[in-house]
């Protein structure tokens, strides 16, 4: 990400000397409001959601950070004055950046004329009626839950603007150093247990259909990159990735529920069935972290793996999502962030950049 | 040539998942390579070794007797990873026994990184009961050829974690040949691209190149 800002600063100097070397004396550097204005684009395809799939255990930190910061914000009693000025200042904004914000994908669109109506409503019904004073984010917060998701996250992200100050440092939290560990000495009876607990909805699944099982993940060839084929249709599912996480579950039960010695160690069960041991390993790790296991089938023929890219883009910063198909998208990265000489010059606000808007 | 811990890891794992092991296993087995070639040993070199002359890959049984296991060749691709599994796990003291161990450096390497994660520290001694080796995280490697007798595996819990000593690591450097050789196993493991995907990559259909 450090990168990516000092592209986005490289690119401002470079474009002003090339206009001092053209321009010479006429020339005039960039309006300080547009510089801060410009974005970086990139494109992200499909190495997003393999990363999600191999790093349960930080995706659960990252989400837990998140939702720590919104129930911390919720159970806020009673706000200050500049509190609610500052919510209302932020909802303005993010409804300004909204109708800026336009894509020529049909669904994303379809989306965002929905978000605009929602939030732009939401808005006036709160200027009109304003939230009571006691647990008023609350208020506000459970006035989303009829709406899009969109409009739900949307809320989501101002509020956490309210962070308190004891949360600062939760970023350390993103992290997670912890490597999946095999916990031998569980009970069959036990990992069974874990799988009706956590995995029902994996149990719910009909895998029997061909379109369950229609797609398959894999590297490809050319660009060493993670590629999603057809398995009915495209060679190579022989050398597939192991993202097929509802169908190894499957099996695993089913192996579990013949198991004779339920009060046998996991280790034993490992012992006569070896090949089970990346899907155990998996549950019992992700049954640390209730966040951390993406509950679809990645392989399902309906399985949309943009809105799992944009999952992971959202927590870097991402804005203007803006989808270019089911597999990847273009988005802007520190549209309306400071400019490098901000961090020196005083100004304490630099920080202050989220739903940016065209300059007047 | 000197390549990354990281490079170490997915060339191997993606090596032993062309050679059909299980991805599990080949996750361990990388990053245990990983870890001599930190520990200034050429684990890429015992390991493309080990590939070339374990010729049958499948898994071999092993013979459980309550808190015994006795294997005839304990293998790094073979049985090891699941035989470690079962040392340390429950309450009961075991062991393992067995008159082979194929690849000692890579098995002490699994025995290693297992320490690093569980802590504790494996034991190997023989017939007579004598400690031969006792390997922790930060057990000082050395070169083994092949460890044929017979000899017993137990692991003595401890609940002090041991801090890997990261001071003298030195990343050993890779043979170019043997980079080659693993490089086209992992090679093995990538499909032909369609131009159907390629049609549905990042970037695919744009021609304002940004």
């Amino acid at each position: 990400m450090l990168t990516v800002f000092l592209i986005r600063e490289f690119s401002f100097l470079y474009v002003e000397h090339c206009a001092k070397l053209k321009g010479g004396k006429n020339a005039v550097t960039l309006d300080y409001n547009l510089k801060k204005y410009f974005g970086i684009g990139n494109s992200t395809g499909l190495g997003m959601a393999p990363f999600l799939v191999n790093h349960p255990a930080l995706l659960h930190s990252w989400i837990l950070a998140k939702e720590l910061i919104l129930a911390e914000v919720l159970n806020f009693k009673n706000i200050s004055n500049s509190q609610n000025n500052r919510f209302f200042e932020l909802l303005k904004r993010a409804n300004n950046h909204i109708n800026e914000w336009d894509v020529e994908d049909k669904i994303q669109s379809k989306r965002i004329k929905v978000l605009r109506a929602e939030i732009n409503s939401l808005l006036n019904n709160l200027t009109k009626k304003k939230p009571p004073n006691q647990y008023p984010f609350k208020y506000i917060f459970n006035k989303t839950h009829n709406l899009s998701i969109e409009s739900q996250e949307l809320i989501a992200s101002i509020l956490i603007e309210f962070a308190p100050d004891n949360f600062n440092g939760i970023e350390e939290c993103l992290a997670n150093p912890n490597e999946p560990k095999i916990v031998g000495s569980m009970l069959v009876s036990e990992l069974s247990q874990i799988i009706k607990k956590n995995y029902d909805w994996v149990l719910k699944l009909n895998l029997k259909k061909e379109s369950s099982n229609t797609y398959f993940w894999y590297v490809s060839q050319e660009k060493l990159e993670p590629r999603l084929g057809n398995r009915y249709k495209e060679e190579g599912s022989e050398l597939e990735m192991p993202f097929n996480i509802p169908m190894y579950v499957q099996k695993l039960k089913k192996l579990l529920d013949k198991y004779p010695y339920k009060n046998e160690t996991t280790a034993s069960f490992l012992l006569k069935n070896p090949s089970q041991r990346y899907i155990i390993r998996r549950i019992q790790n992700t049954s640390k972290y209730p966040y951390s296991e993406i509950r679809n089938n990645l392989v399902d023929k309906n399985c949309r793996p943009i809105d799992m890219l944009r999952c992971k883009l959202a927590f870097f910063g991402a804005s203007k999502f803006d989808p270019k198909s089911d597999r990847w998208t273009r988005i802007t990265l520190f549209q309306g962030a400071p400019i490098a000489s901000e961090f020196i010059s005083g100004n304490k606000n630099y920080d202050d950049w989220s739903f940016s808007t065209l300059p007047n | 040539m000197i390549v990354s811990e990281n490079e170490v890891y997915q060339i191997v794992k993606k090596s032993c998942v062309s050679e059909k092991i299980y991805e599990d296993w080949a996750d361990d087995i990388g990053k245990a390579i990983a870890f001599l070639q930190k520990n200034n040993m050429d684990g890429c070199e015992e390991f493309k070794n080990l590939i070339y002359v374990t010729v049958s890959k499948d898994y071999i049984t092993i013979k459980q007797e309550r808190n015994q296991l006795t294997v005839e060749d304990l293998n790094p691709i073979q049985n090891a990873i699941p035989i470690i599994d079962w040392l340390i796990s429950g309450q009961n003291k075991k062991n393992i026994v067995t008159n082979q161990i194929i690849s000692p450096l890579i098995f002490f390497s699994l025995l290693a990184k297992t320490s690093e994660n569980y802590g504790g520290t494996f034991k190997i001694s023989n017939e007579k009961k004598e400690i031969l080796y006792e390997i922790n995280t930060n057990f000082e490697f050395f070169k083994i050829d092949k460890l044929k007798g017979y000899f017993i595996i137990e692991w003595f819990k401890s609940k002090k974690f041991i801090n890997p000593n990261n001071a003298k690591k030195h990343l050993h450097s890779v043979k170019k040949e043997t980079w080659e050789y693993l490089s086209q196993k992992a090679y093995n493991t990538y499909v032909p691209e369609t131009t159907v995907s390629r049609n549905s990559g990042a970037g695919a259909g744009l021609l304002d190149n940004d």
